[in-house]
């Protein structure tokens, strides 16, 4: 629940992080089942929490794309039953725009334009925001997103899922400089690529057996890490940026974060870095999008289905790179 | 007091209808044919028939809803949307499955047949051509309330019409919904709709091969006897087969005495039925915990 686009009122994820694990990641009738046992139960909680009746609550949004066909479905099926019960406007987010709303939640008065780095488990994607609902994707993976790379690494070396926050937590114990893995796409345009990093760490693993795993996890992130922030600095550098954002689960990275805020700082601009809460998927960001979409496109029809490979919508009117 | 108003909810197979109505009869109702369009019919369907009733969404009081089994989108979508607005609304709900709404339909088209063929003897007019007129007349009643009914549904009504008047009378009534994969959701009734068998998944073979030996005179309805058609042939299952869809006006008529005989459910308690895992086994290794959001 959110009051004008900004306010978090109530934020409940029931995440199913726990359920996916015992399957060795997202199983998406999995996911689909989950989602349905859990829809009513996590609206039921967020209107109460929000200390809210019905009849306060203006519209409803929900992710219409990209995701899971089966957990989309449920989402924008249940928002539409709301909205005509509660007659309202229903509002079809997409859930990467949603990602770069998930900043404004904690800075209202960010000031842009703002580059964006969205890395989660499914997206990596390097954005120029504008203004807002205006921006355009400078580039984007190539191959594996940020995130699955984590997974893959994590369960080639048996640490388990999700990879993300095993990584993390091991290469505290590791040396980032212990082996040289490759920072693929460095200094070439705006895309990225994680296929070939991922496949170094199995070959060094297979080749050195008895490599210390936390050496080995502590250089992969370096490596990753080194790639996501050089480009969002030189992207920030040449398009004026007053500020680089992160977005997405992966931001949830310590070592990201801490790069993030160093290069920011050594060139006198704003780092955006949002609490981990606010960078993994929630529907507050959703809620956020929902309003400032309501405000400029009006409610979405009730025909809208769901859309498993949507895009970020590109705005056109900005300058080329 | 009114007799409570009645939203029921149908989305198990390839096609997706609602219908509004009450203990008196169906009011209005909406189907759509167009396959894998489950999420973009259901509510605007939903908003029309309460348009057309003059209805606000407050005044529904029941929901009843196909539990399944069948197509999991279709389920998804039809499911989220009668839970959650039974608890919006703090409505009760009556779940059907897709294997009794099937019979049912074919129940009730066996015995308004029956009726009508008792007529026609009477007029001395029991032929082919009273069958097909009364075939005709189904189709009209039908085209009101939903005009995307297939006309092979409407042959189907008249089957039973058929059967009648060549002196036969069926003595078991078994419905299969598509499952996809080769399989079939199946289970068997009596012919006034009670139940005969459990719920299961079957091959379509082997369910062709048991009602061969089945003595009893068979009748096979809902969409995987469509489907399927071939192999019921290829078996020797020669009864005549019958493609029936669960419909939403069937399940308001059954929601409706369900009311009557206080069998109403929290919409807490209302799941698809699956029949089938998900496709995937949880793996028996450890796994670190404690990730946060
Ligand atoms: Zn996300």
């Amino acid at each position: 629940m959110v009051e004008s686009g900004s306010v978090v009122r109530s934020s409940i994820v029931s995440s199913q992080v726990e359920l996916h694990a015992r399957y060795g990641g997202v199983v998406p009738e999995v996911a689909g089942r989950a989602h349905l046992d859990l829809i009513v139960p996590v609206v039921s909680a967020a209107v109460a929490e929000a200390g809210l009746e019905a009849e306060d609550i203006d519209a409803v949004a929900a992710t219409h794309g990209p995701g899971l066909v089966g957990a989309l479905l449920v989402g924008v099926s249940a928002a539409k039953s709301l909205a005509l019960v509660w007659d309202v406007p229903f509002v079809a987010v997409n859930h990467l725009e949603a990602h770069l709303y998930a900043a404004f939640l904690e800075e209202p008065d960010l000031k842009m334009p703002m580059v964006v780095l969205l890395v989660s488990g499914g997206h990596t994607i390097l954005v120029v925001m504008e203004d807002h609902l205006r921006y355009r994707v400078l580039g984007a993976t190539l191959d594996d997103a940020a995130g699955e790379a984590f997974d893959k690494v994590a369960r080639f070396m048996g640490l388990g899922y999700p990879g993300g926050p095993v990584i993390d937590r091991l290469s505290g114990e590791g040396d980032p400089d212990a082996v040289a893995f490759p920072r693929a796409m460095a200094n070439d345009g705006w895309n990225f690529s994680f296929s070939g990093v991922k496949t170094a760490v199995v070959n060094h693993v297979r080749k050195n057996p008895e490599v210390s795993a936390a050496d080995v996890a502590a250089s992969f992130q370096e490596a990753v890490v080194d790639v996501l922030v050089d480009k969002a600095r030189r992207a920030a550098r040449e398009l004026g940026a007053e500020a680089i954002c992160l977005a997405g689960g992966v931001a949830a990275n310590s070592r990201l974060r801490s790069r993030t805020a160093q290069v920011c700082e050594a060139d006198g601009i704003s780092a955006v870095i949002p609490s981990r809460a606010m960078c993994t998927d929630n529907a507050a960001m959703v809620a956020a999008v929902g309003w400032q979409r309501l405000g400029a496109d009006g409610p979405s029809p009730l025909t809208a289905g769901a859309d498993p490979s949507l895009q970020l919508p590109v705005a056109l009117q900005l300058p080329v790179v | 007091m009114a007799p409570p108003m009645i939203l029921g909810i149908e989305s198990a197979t390839s096609r997706v209808g609602c219908a509004l109505g009450d203990a008196a009869g169906v009011l209005a109702a909406r189907e759509s044919a167009q396959p894998r369009r489950h999420a973009e019919s259901l509510a605007p369907q939903i908003a029309e028939i309460l348009n057309e009733c003059g209805l606000r969404a407050s005044a529904i009081e029941v929901i009843a809803v196909d539990v399944g089994p069948g197509l999991y989108t279709g389920l998804r979508v039809g499911i989220t949307t009668a839970i959650t607005m039974a608890h919006a609304l703090d409505a009760v709900m009556v779940p059907v499955t897709s294997l009794e709404l099937v019979a049912r339909r074919a129940a009730d088209a066996h015995a308004d047949a029956g009726a009508a063929d008792e007529r026609a003897a009477d007029a001395g007019a029991a032929d082919t051509r009273a069958a097909d007129e009364r075939a005709a007349d189904a189709g009209a009643a039908d085209a009101g309330a939903a005009d995307e009914r297939a006309a092979d549904e409407r042959a189907a009504d008249a089957g039973a019409a058929d059967t009648r008047a060549a002196g036969r009378a069926w003595e078991r009534i078994d419905a299969v919904v598509d499952a996809r994969r080769g399989e079939l959701f199946h289970a068997a009734f009596t012919p006034a709709g009670g139940w005969l068998s459990e719920p299961a998944v079957v091959d379509p073979r082997v369910l062709a091969e048991t009602l061969c030996r089945t003595a009893a005179r068979t009748l096979l309805v809902g969409d995987g006897a469509g489907v399927y058609r071939e192999v019921f042939a290829r078996a020797g299952f020669d009864a005549e087969q019958r493609v029936v869809h669960p419909s939403a006006e069937t399940l308001v008529e059954l929601a409706a005495a369900a009311v009557a005989a206080g069998e109403v459910v929290n919409a807490d308690s209302v799941r698809p039925m699956y029949l089938r895992g998900p496709d995937a086994q949880p793996i028996a290794t450890a796994v670190p915990r404690g990730r946060e959001g």
